[in-house]
């Protein structure tokens, strides 16, 4: 209860247009980009207070639309009014979506984005999409492809640079670099390959049965255009005898997520040079997805519906989101500021989260159109565009969009 | 319980107690800063807010003295306007003209909460408005010429479908 009345309240003449710019910004800072859009119209102190101030400080704490990573990736140069509008559109659920790609049989096509193109497995091919700038989206003939249909599926892929890093199911890896031609093929198992990563001097395959090989690319570089013989490309160095999921290089460790782990200790990291094998306490039977945030910290999308932040400094959780519908994480994907996108298990559906917002869920992306309940297997995003492999074909959703109704799942 | 005293604009002294002043960032540092011990008799000179509103920001102050210690600028938290509290809200039915000048008091003392609460009102008094509603309600003079509106409006254009 006030403690004095409120029949003393004073008046005065002062005008919005009296305060200071610093006031008004503030004021500012609370409308989104449509009320925006009309207070620039009103005067010439609100043009340059909102142009100058407002758009540029709204742009520096966007979510998805402000990061380095997913603009490179991008094929458009946004405005900083045009991000924050971006922003919005992924915070509300304004977008819209394409399917391509159908196809009857259930594989799952691994998946990779750079600015320009879109690539992808169909089973034991590799095929580059040229990404377009039109409604499409990408172009549906491929530019060009490597493999065939009918050899062994394709489990994993990594795109580093120029150069392309494949497992296939009959144990075999596949390097290949972009405009030299020929892959190079060569056998490290007769397991079926589970998750690849590599960077410059290591090379990590995992399988699904057996071990986990580190190989580091021989000193001679041999040209694999000639036929060099018989020597390998990569030589192993070293064999950890348990097979993971998911593992993720950084220039010293491997992170490493189990399949499955009834005591909870599917986390763990190896050790390059010592080749040591790290238990994490973070407490998850199974983890589907693994990613470096950063130099010391993991992300991790887990059976038990959490992902999680990981700092192994600690060797401890930080911070968890738990999907509100109870559906395991799949797969994720980390825009390199405070974003993370999580493929889900069931209904084509995406999550949204925000690192510095522990808990809480940002957006949950539901596709239409759905005739089963496939999960999303892999995911790759930039800040306007967002990319899902499904069980029958890969949906694209389009975020730079006016028009496209807002669906909006997060208060519910 | 320990006091200061206030003096406004106008020249009225406000006897407040200390704890409740402090919520003023200005004041806070003033009476840190300048080592103004608690009991002096000194007065704390306020030379941008007159007595009226200096009245209603310490009233404010008052009510909201157990709050929680604002986090500095929490910029990852969307910013809502739907959660003003129904005092605030009570609290802010004042005109135009007195609401702004508490922004700008707020501002001078450095009084988050305070400074918060009424520009989310402004805000709430701008939303869903057209340029022209805007123009009325705040007494602005729209000081484009006719081509630099229209400049303005193409580069904001939203795009319909196509």
């Amino acid at each position: 209860m006030p403690i004095e009345g409120d029949t003393d309240n004073p008046t005065s003449s002062k005008q919005l247009c009296d305060l200071d710019e610093y006031s008004l910004g503030h004021v500012f800072m609370y409308l989104k980009v449509a009320d925006l859009d009309r207070c620039v119209l009103v005067c010439r102190k609100f043009q340059h207070i909102i142009q100058r101030y407002v758009f540029p400080k709204k742009c520096m704490h966007t979510l998805v639309a402000g990061s380095c990573q997913g603009t490179a990736l991008s094929q458009y140069s946004f405005t900083g009014r045009q991000r924050v509008k971006l922003d919005e559109n992924w915070r509300y659920g304004r977008y819209e979506e394409r399917t391509y790609f159908y196809h009857n049989v259930m594989y799952i096509s691994q998946l990779a984005i750079d600015r320009d193109w879109l690539y992808m497995t169909h089973r034991g091919r590799l095929q580059a999409h040229r990404r377009t700038k039109n409604r499409q989206m990408i172009n549906t003939s491929s530019e060009w492809t490597i493999g065939v249909a009918r050899d062994s599926d394709f489990t994993s892929l990594v795109k580093r640079d120029g150069r392309f890093f494949l497992g296939r199911m009959d144990g075999k890896i596949m390097v290949y670099d972009l405009g030299v031609g020929k892959p190079y093929l060569q056998a490290i198992t007769n397991d079926i390959i589970k998750a690849v990563d590599f960077n410059a001097n290591v090379y990590a395959v995992t399988t699904k049965n057996e071990s986990t090989y580190i190989l580091n690319r021989s000193a001679l570089e041999p040209d694999h255009q000639s036929d060099h013989g018989d020597e390998d490309l990569l030589q192993l160095t070293f064999v950890h005898p348990q097979a993971y999921e998911t593992i993720k290089l950084n220039d010293t460790q491997l992170a490493v997520g189990k399949f499955h782990c009834s005591s909870k200790q599917a986390l763990q990291l190896i050790d390059l040079y010592s080749c040591t094998m790290i238990q994490l306490n973070s407490p998850t039977t199974a983890v589907y997805d693994v990613l470096w945030m950063d130099e010391h910290c993991i992300l991790s999308g887990n059976f038990d519906t959490t992902m999680r932040l990981v700092d192994t400094r600690t060797g401890s959780d930080e911070a968890c989101w738990t999907d509100p519908y109870d559906a395991s994480v799949y797969c994720l994907c980390y825009n390199g500021t405070y974003a993370v996108h999580c493929g889900m298990k069931y209904h084509h559906r995406a999550n949204l989260y925000d690192i510095r917002v522990p808990n809480r869920c940002v957006q949950m992306y539901f596709p239409a159109k759905k005739n089963n309940y496939s999960p999303v297997y892999r995911i790759a995003t930039d800040c306007s565009q967002m990319f899902l492999v499904t069980d029958h074909n890969l949906r694209i959703f389009n975020f730079d969009v006016d028009w496209a109704a807002i669906k909006d799942y997060a208060s519910i | 319980m320990p006091t200061i005293r206030l003096q406004s604009s106008d020249g009225e002294i406000f006897d407040t107690d200390v704890q409740i002043a402090k919520c003023s960032g200005t004041i806070k540092t003033m009476l840190e800063d300048l080592g103004m011990d608690e009991g002096d008799d000194e007065v704390v000179p306020l030379p941008n807010v007159n007595s009226a509103i200096l009245r209603k920001v310490l009233q404010w102050a008052t009510f909201h003295k157990d709050d929680p210690i604002p986090v500095e600028d929490d910029d990852s938290k969307e910013k809502r306007t739907d959660d003003i509290s129904s005092w605030d809200a009570d609290f802010l039915k004042v005109d135009q003209g007195t609401l702004f000048e508490l922004i700008l008091a707020a501002n001078y003392l450095d009084i988050k909460g305070l400074l918060d609460v009424t520009c989310k009102t402004v805000a709430n008094m701008i939303k869903g408005k057209t340029p022209e509603e805007i123009r009325k309600t705040f007494n602005i003079k729209n000081d484009f010429t006719p081509a630099e509106e229209e400049q303005v409006r193409k580069e904001n254009e939203w795009c319909e479908e196509k």
